[in-house]
C-alpha cells in the first residue's frame, strides 16, 4: 500500500476519534476548537475526494476543504430546515461519512493492489 | 593518459574510487550552491516571519490613523516585508523552483500580510463579524431560522455551519473562531490557486508568481469570519475542477474564430507571424466515472454556496455561462443546474426577503448611473487621509490591471493562449450593472477576477526568454516593494475605524445588562461591537438612518429634541442611545451624515437636560431619555 493510499484512511480515522473525543471534554480548549476546525475542513471531503484518485494532486487538495464546507452546510442545513437540529446528530453524520470514506478508500486500494497481482 | 584533477594536484586518488570528472564536480558544486541558496532563502523568510509577528505584536493601536495600519508600524514590520519579497525574489532566480520552498514562502507571506489584526486587535474587528456571530448564536440556540428577522437568515447555509462548529467546540460565541479566520482562508485558498495559476502556465515561476501577485493585492478584505470568505472558496475549487478537468482546450467548433482572431492579432502585429499556437498545460486526464464524480461535486460545491450567499452564485452562473457558451467548458449542463438551485431557493426558502426586497432590487439592476454613484462616488468621502487610502485602492486596481493587459498583450505575441482565464477574468463584471450590492460590488468584481487578472499580471513581470538571470528576481523585487507598500495602506487603510477596544465591548456588554428584551438600542453609526447575541431580542436601529433635517445642520439643541423625539416614539420598551469610540472614528474617517456627528449628538445629549447618562467608561457612553425629556418630548 503506497503512503498516497494509506494516509487518507489514517488522517480521517485519526481526525474521527480525536473530534469524538475533543467533543467529549467538558470544557473548550484552543486544541479542541482546532480540532473541530480541522475535522469540520478536511475530513468529509478527503473521504469523498480519495475515492477519485484523480492524478492530480494539488486539485486533490483544492477540492477537499471546499468539498467538507459545503458537505458540512448541506448536512447541517438539512437537519436545520427539517427541524431536527441537533449538532451532536450533525457531527455523527459527518463522521459516519468519513469513516465510510476511509473504508471504502481502504476496500479500493485493496481491490487495485488484487487486480495488480492478479494481471 | 588521461590526467585526473587529483593527479594533476600531485595527489593520488584513492584506492577503489574513480576521480570525479570535472564536469561533474562543477554539476555537484552547482546543486550544493543551489542547495545552499535555497536553505538561505527558507531561513530567511522564516527570520521575516517572525520578525514581522515581533514588531507588529507591539503597535500602539491608537497611533493608528486615518491612513491605516501602517503609521503604527514600527521599522521591523518594512525591514520583514523587505526580507519576504527578497527572500521570494531569490527563491525564483532558477526556472527549475523548489515546489515546498514556494509554498514556504506563500504560506509565511499569508501569515504576514492577512493575519495582522489577529496580532494586534484586543477584539475582534469589523462590526458585520459581531453581527455574523449573532446570527450564528440564534441558529445555536434556537436550532432554526427566521427568515423574517434579515437577509441573513435567508442564506443561511454559512451560519448554520459556524453554529455547529462554535457549538462542537465549547464556544460560547462564534467569535472565538473569528481571531484568525482571516489567515485561515487565505491559506484554503492557496491549492486552488496553485491549480488555476498551473492551468495558465506550464512555467513553475509564472505560477508561482501569479499566485504570490494575487496575496499582495487583495486588499479586499472580504476573509474574515463570512459567507463571502466560504463562497469564494467554493468559487475557486469549482473554477480549479472546470478549468483542469472539464475545459476544452481545442473546441471544434471553435477552430474557424480561431483563425480569425489570430489573423487579426496579425495583422495588429500584437501576435509574431510564425509563432505556434502554445496552450498552457494538457487537461489533466479523467475517466468517465471521475468526470462524473467531479460534475457531482461541482453541483455539490454550487448547491452549498446558493444556500450561504447571495452573491457568489451568480458570480459562479455568470462564469459558467460565457465558459460553457463560448465552447471552453465541457460540462454544459452546470449553467441550468444552477439557474434551477438558484431559482428553487429564492422560490421556497429566501421569499421572506424578496417579498419586501424584490422591487427595490429589480429597480436598481441595469442602473448604470446609480451603480456608479453607489460603488466609486459613495465611496469618495470621509477624511483627507482616508480619501488618499480610496484613491490608492483605485490607482492599485488600475495597476493591476494596466499589468494584466501588458500580459496579455505579451502572451498573445508570442502564442500562449489561456482564453479560460481570461474569460474568467472578464466574466464577474457581467454583475457590476445587475446591482450596486450596497456600493461593494466593483470590489467584489475585482475580489472574483483577481486570481485570474493575477496570472496576466504575472505574465508582464516575466523577462522575455533568453534575458539574463538576475533580471527576474530584480523585477520581483521591485514590483515587490510598490506592490507590498501599496497593501498596507489598501487592505488596512480602514484600521482605525474597524477595530474595536476592550472597553467598547464592556459598555455594549454593560447596556445588554441594563436593557430589558423588547427595549430600543439605538447607536449613530453602524460600527458598534453589538449584536453578537441577543440578534432578534431587541430592535436595533441607527440614528444616522432615521433622522432627516432640512436646510442647515441644526443646533445642537435641536438635535437632542430630535433624538428625544425619537426615543420617546418607541413605545414597545425604554430606548437605549450608545455612542462609541469606533462610532465616532467612523465618522470622523469615513464621513457623517450631513447633519452631524456621533462627537454631535454625544455632546448634545451631555448638554440636554433631557437625557441621563447611565453609563461612562472612556471608550462608550449610554443614554436614555430622563424624566424631564419623556415628559416634554412631544
Amino acid at each position: 500500500m503506497s503512503m498516497r493510499t494509506w494516509s487518507p484512511v489514517v488522517i480521517l480515522a485519526s481526525s474521527a476519534l480525536a473530534m469524538l473525543e475533543g467533543v467529549a471534554a467538558p470544557d473548550p480548549s484552543p486544541l479542541r476548537t482546532a480540532v473541530v476546525v480541522w475535522f469540520l475542513a478536511v475530513c468529509p471531503g478527503l473521504a469523498a475526494i480519495g475515492l477519485l484518485r484523480l492524478k492530480d494532486p494539488w486539485l486533490e487538495v483544492a477540492l477537499v476543504p471546499a468539498l467538507s464546507l459545503a458537505i458540512d452546510v448541506i448536512v447541517a442545513g438539512i437537519l436545520v430546515y427539517a427541524g431536527l437540529w441537533s449538532a451532536a446528530a450533525a457531527i455523527i453524520i459527518l463522521v459516519a461519512i468519513s469513516v465510510s470514506g476511509a473504508l471504502a478508500q481502504d476496500a479500493v486500494a485493496d481491490r487495485l493492489a488484487h487486480r495488480g497481482q492478479v494481471s | 593518459m588521461r590526467i585526473t584533477p587529483s593527479a594533476a594536484a600531485g595527489t593520488a586518488p584513492l584506492p577503489g574510487l574513480a576521480a570525479p570528472r570535472p564536469a561533474a564536480v562543477r554539476a555537484i558544486t552547482r546543486t550544493l550552491r543551489r542547495r545552499g541558496l535555497d536553505a538561505l532563502c527558507g531561513a530567511l523568510i522564516l527570520a521575516a516571519a517572525a520578525l514581522w509577528i515581533d514588531s507588529v505584536r507591539d503597535v500602539d493601536i491608537r497611533r493608528i490613523t486615518d491612513l491605516g495600519l501602517v503609521a503604527a508600524l514600527p521599522l521591523g514590520a518594512f525591514v520583514a516585508l523587505g526580507m519576504a519579497t527578497a527572500s521570494f525574489a531569490l527563491t525564483l532566480r532558477h526556472p527549475n523552483v523548489s515546489t515546498p520552498l514556494a509554498l514556504l514562502h506563500l504560506v509565511a507571506l499569508v501569515v504576514m500580510l492577512h493575519g495582522a489584526t489577529s496580532l494586534i486587535d484586543d477584539e475582534p474587528a469589523f462590526n458585520v463579524v459581531w453581527r455574523h456571530a449573532g446570527v450564528t448564536d440564534y441558529v445555536m440556540t434556537t436550532g432554526t431560522v427566521n427568515p423574517d428577522i434579515d437577509a441573513y437568515f435567508n442564506w443561511p447555509g454559512f451560519f448554520i455551519l459556524t453554529a455547529l462548529a462554535t457549538h462542537t467546540a465549547g464556544l460560547e460565541s462564534a467569535l472565538g473562531l473569528s481571531g484568525w479566520a482571516p489567515v485561515g482562508f487565505e491559506l484554503l485558498y492557496l491549492p486552488a490557486l496553485v491549480v488555476i495559476a498551473r492551468a495558465f502556465t506550464a512555467d513553475r515561476r509564472l505560477a508561482w508568481i501569479a499566485v504570490w501577485l494575487f496575496y499582495v493585492t487583495n486588499w479586499v478584505g472580504q476573509d474574515y469570519l463570512s459567507p463571502q470568505a466560504m463562497g469564494y472558496l467554493l468559487y475557486l475549487a469549482m473554477v480549479a475542477v472546470i478549468l483542469t478537468s472539464l475545459s476544452r482546450r481545442t473546441a471544434p467548433y471553435l477552430a474557424e474564430w480561431r483563425e480569425r482572431g489570430t489573423r487579426l492579432l496579425l495583422r495588429l502585429r500584437i501576435r509574431r507571424p510564425g509563432v505556434a499556437l502554445d496552450e498552457a498545460e494538457p487537461a489533466a486526464e479523467v475517466t468517465p466515472r471521475q468526470r462524473a464524480a467531479l460534475l457531482l461535486i461541482c453541483v455539490v460545491l454550487i448547491a452549498a454556496t446558493v444556500g450561504s450567499h447571495q452573491l457568489t452564485p451568480w458570480m459562479m452562473l455568470a462564469s459558467l455561462l460565457l465558459l460553457v457558451g463560448l465552447r471552453r467548458c465541457t460540462a454544459r449542463g452546470l449553467p441550468l443546474i444552477t439557474i434551477v438551485l438558484l431559482v428553487a431557493w429564492m422560490t421556497y426558502l429566501a421569499t421572506a426577503y424578496l417579498d419586501g426586497h424584490l422591487k427595490p432590487l429589480l429597480g436598481q439592476t441595469l442602473d448604470v448611473q446609480q451603480a456608479l454613484a453607489a460603488n466609486v462616488g459613495g465611496r469618495l468621502q470621509g477624511s483627507h487621509d482616508h480619501l488618499l487610502v480610496v484613491r490608492l485602492r483605485i490607482v492599485m486596481t488600475a495597476l493591476v490591471w494596466l499589468l494584466a493587459i501588458v500580459g496579455a498583450v505579451r502572451a498573445a505575441r508570442r502564442g500562449a493562449s489561456s482564453p479560460g482565464h481570461l474569460i474568467l477574468a472578464l466574466a464577474p463584471a457581467m454583475l457590476t450593472v445587475l446591482q450596486p450590492y450596497g456600493g461593494e460590488m466593483l470590489m467584489r468584481v475585482y475580489l472574483f477576477s483577481l486570481p485570474f487578472v493575477a496570472c496576466y499580471a504575472a505574465q508582464a513581470l516575466m523577462p522575455s526568454p533568453g534575458r539574463r538571470a538576475w533580471l527576474l528576481p530584480l523585477v520581483l523585487a521591485a514590483g515587490g516593494a510598490i506592490f507590498l507598500a501599496g497593501f498596507l495602506f489598501t487592505r488596512y487603510g480602514n484600521e482605525r475605524a474597524t477595530l474595536f477596544t476592550p472597553s467598547e465591548v464592556r459598555a455594549v456588554d454593560r447596556l445588554y445588562a441594563m436593557a430589558q428584551p423588547g427595549s430600543l438600542l439605538l447607536a449613530v453609526s453602524p460600527n458598534v461591537p453589538w449584536k453578537q447575541r441577543h440578534y432578534a431580542d431587541y430592535r436595533y436601529q441607527l440614528l444616522s438612518r432615521q433622522l432627516q433635517f432640512d436646510g442647515p445642520p441644526p443646533s445642537s439643541a435641536q438635535l437632542a429634541t430630535a433624538v428625544a423625539r425619537y426615543m420617546k416614539r418607541n413605545r414597545t420598551g425604554r430606548a437605549y442611545l450608545i455612542v462609541t469610540r469606533s462610532q465616532k472614528v467612523y465618522d470622523d474617517v469615513l464621513g457623517a451624515p450631513k447633519w452631524g456627528s456621533s462627537t454631535d449628538v454625544e455632546r448634545a445629549l451631555e448638554r440636554s437636560p433631557r437625557f441621563s447618562k447611565m453609563f461612562d467608561n472612556r471608550d462608550g457612553r449610554i443614554f436614555v431619555l430622563s424624566q424631564r425629556g419623556r415628559r416634554r418630548a412631544p
